[in-house]
């Protein structure tokens, strides 16, 4: 027979156990792959937590953000490509209707300084705001979103195993929404693997990187693959969009037709590609960077020449281009719709 | 994509635990030393309500009809000269449709400060934090979705002149250089623990060029030079 004392040292030890299970789990931070910088992303004031980012994947794949119940964050950006939306060079959205842009791909968002092409947004958790309010993205507002979220049973009870009470306000919406892009991390790619020594490049890899490394990297910087600046790469002004990019934030001439400089990795999938979506293939791209430059004032004096390249050393940079894919990236099923938790 | 745990949690327990109790003991000599300073804003002369059925009549006998009225003032500074200054970090709502959100309250001991300073609207660290309740909360209608940054200020109603009815929203925001729209005020003060600022509304639509137009909703040097003069119609009244 148990004696008493027994009893009670178990039952303290189990007490003691769960409580210690469940304050670790409110005690994360992402971990940083090998060789990468520091994230900008400060999360001692949003400390990762499983159950945050589940509410953040719900969130993501549920129209419930959007005015008529009709499209998802997941409407324009799609696991399956890199969360970039390829149907269209520029986004659909509500009823149809048309965004001025093309939908980046959504990835290693912690290491980014500003977010959207011209660097509009500045701070991970105030992007939402800006599809949910967006009339021809979600064409809602914050205030009708809480109060929907807020009569929900699912949510209520989401939020409460979260956050200890069932109150949904902005701060918890869109810190948890900020910690499900937070773990959209792509650190897996053959490139990954090569510098990790877990796989070599094929020859021809190898000399496509070394002509991406004297010709791209000034701003497509490794490991990120972008330099996070905002940069005129020459493509000529669209007549009919007239995207003044950078400009449109700074009111600073010296910013016109600038866009940030966008990450390369998992580039196979995300196409079309640029700001307008204006080009479907990486052959396209590389035919700009050789041959359509187009000048103007704000040009960057690293492309005032144009690029001198081969059709074979072309070939080799596009070869390179395809170890920055990711499958384990677009398959893991932890960034998928979230079928088991849907209650 | 891997978690890790940071830090050891019962040492986080403990923590909370010295947290919590440090935190009573501050607020209990807080109110044991309940000294504090006011701060009361008013508009158009003493009004401290916005009540949307009065009007108002401008030096060009049109009327003015107010419906929304509220800016954030941050950075408070008391100041006596030769000695230490008091710094309020919290950064207000000042909104006229709510009787309680037109008075500043500092739980700080008054000893004859001689000049009050503070910022109209938000600087940029301000600007950059991640998601907050309260006063920096978006759903205060305060902040701008497209572009990350707060309105500063909020001007709205609209303007009756013999029949025609003119709508103006005056939403004055941005923070970087060169359409920074913080502005910085200062007024002495007469030795007592309550001051009122009051903004003379009328003074603002006197004097707005025609060229600013009726209708301002992005940051930019038409913000700059709306913020200037806003901050112009600041004056302190004196007991
Ligand atoms: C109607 C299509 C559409 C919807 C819906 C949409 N987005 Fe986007 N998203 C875009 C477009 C277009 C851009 C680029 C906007 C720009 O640069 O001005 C973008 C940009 C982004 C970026 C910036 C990526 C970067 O590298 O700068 C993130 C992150 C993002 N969206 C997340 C979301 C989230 C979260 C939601 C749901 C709340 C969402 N999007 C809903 C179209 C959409
Ligand atoms: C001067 C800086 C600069 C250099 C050098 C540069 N790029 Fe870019 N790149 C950019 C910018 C900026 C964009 C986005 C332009 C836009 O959409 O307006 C871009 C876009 C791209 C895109 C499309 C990405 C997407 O998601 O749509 C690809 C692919 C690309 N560059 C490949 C290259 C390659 C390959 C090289 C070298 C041959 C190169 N770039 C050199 C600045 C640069």
């Amino acid at each position: 027979m148990l004696s008493y004392s027994t009893a009670i040292k178990t039952a303290t030890v189990l007490l003691i156990g769960t409580w210690l299970l469940s304050m670790q789990k409110h005690q994360t931070a992402l971990s940083i792959p090998k060789q990468w910088p520091e994230p900008i992303y400060n999360f001692k004031d949003n400390p990762i937590d499983p159950l945050k980012i589940a509410i953040g994947r719900q969130l993501f794949y549920d129209p419930i953000l959007s005015a008529n119940n009709s499209i998802s964050c997941e409407s324009c950006h799609s696991p399956f490509t890199a969360f970039a939306h390829t149907d269209h060079p520029l986004s659909h959205g509500i009823g149809d209707s048309i965004g001025n842009r093309n939908a980046p791909a959504i990835m290693n968002l912690a290491w980014q300084k500003s977010f959207m092409w011209d660097g509009a947004i500045n701070h991970l958790d105030k992007l939402p705001l800006a599809p949910i309010s967006h009339p021809s993205e979600m064409g809602s507002n914050i205030e009708t979103v809480l109060v929907k979220l807020n009569q929900s049973h699912k949510y209520r009870t989401l939020f409460y195993e979260a956050y200890g009470d069932s109150l949904i306000n902005s701060e918890r919406l869109l810190k948890s929404m900020s910690q499900f892009l937070l773990t959209l991390v792509s650190d897996n790619s053959k490139y990954d693997q090569v510098k990790n020594d877990k796989a070599v490049f094929t020859d021809q890899e190898a000399r496509g990187y070394q002509l991406f490394k004297s010709n791209c990297s000034s701003c497509h910087q490794e490991p990120l693959f972008t330099n996070s600046q905002f940069e005129n790469n020459g493509l000529a002004v669209s007549k009919s969009l007239n995207d003044l990019g950078r400009y449109q934030i700074s009111q600073r001439s010296e910013d016109s037709f600038k866009f940030k400089v966008p990450t390369l990795r998992n580039i196979e999938y995300t196409s079309p590609y640029m700001h307008d979506g204006r080009m479907t293939s990486l052959t396209e791209v590389l035919k700009h960077y050789t041959s359509g430059i187009h000048y103007s004032s704000t040009l960057s004096p690293n492309l005032k020449n144009g690029i001198v390249l081969s059709s074979t050393e072309k070939t080799d940079i596009i070869t390179f281009l395809l170890t920055l894919s990711d499958p384990q990236f677009i398959f893991n099923p932890s960034y998928q719709y979230p079928k088991s938790s849907s209650k | 994509m891997i978690l890790k745990p940071l830090h050891n949690s019962r040492f986080f327990a403990l923590k909370m635990l010295l947290f919590i109790s440090l935190t009573l003991i501050q607020q209990t000599l807080k109110g044991l030393n309940a000294d504090s300073i006011k701060v009361h804003f008013s508009f158009l002369n003493s009004q401290h309500i916005l009540n949307t059925d009065s009007s108002y009549t401008l030096s060009s006998n049109k009327k003015l009809l107010l419906s929304k009225f509220k800016f954030y003032v941050s950075n408070i500074q008391l100041d006596q000269e030769g000695h230490s200054s008091t710094v309020d970090r919290a950064i207000y709502l000042i909104d006229f449709s709510k009787p309680e959100a037109n008075v500043i309250t500092m739980n700080k001991e008054f000893s004859g400060s001689e000049t009050i300073s503070f910022d109209i609207g938000i600087d940029s660290i301000g600007n950059s934090y991640g998601a907050k309740s309260g006063s920096l909360d978006p759903v205060n209608g305060m902040y701008w979705t497209w572009q990350s940054g707060f309105i500063n200020a909020k001007i709205e109603g609209s303007m009756a002149h013999d029949s025609s009815l003119q709508n103006f929203q005056y939403h004055i925001g941005g923070y970087s250089y060169p359409n920074n729209t913080l502005q910085h005020c200062q007024f002495p003060l007469a030795k007592t623990a309550e001051a009122t600022i009051n903004i003379d509304l009328i003074e603002f639509f006197n004097t707005i060029d025609a060229s600013a137009g009726m209708q301002l909703m992005s940051p930019g040097p038409k913000a700059v030079q709306v913020s200037k003069l806003f901050s112009k119609c600041f004056h302190i009244q004196q007991p």
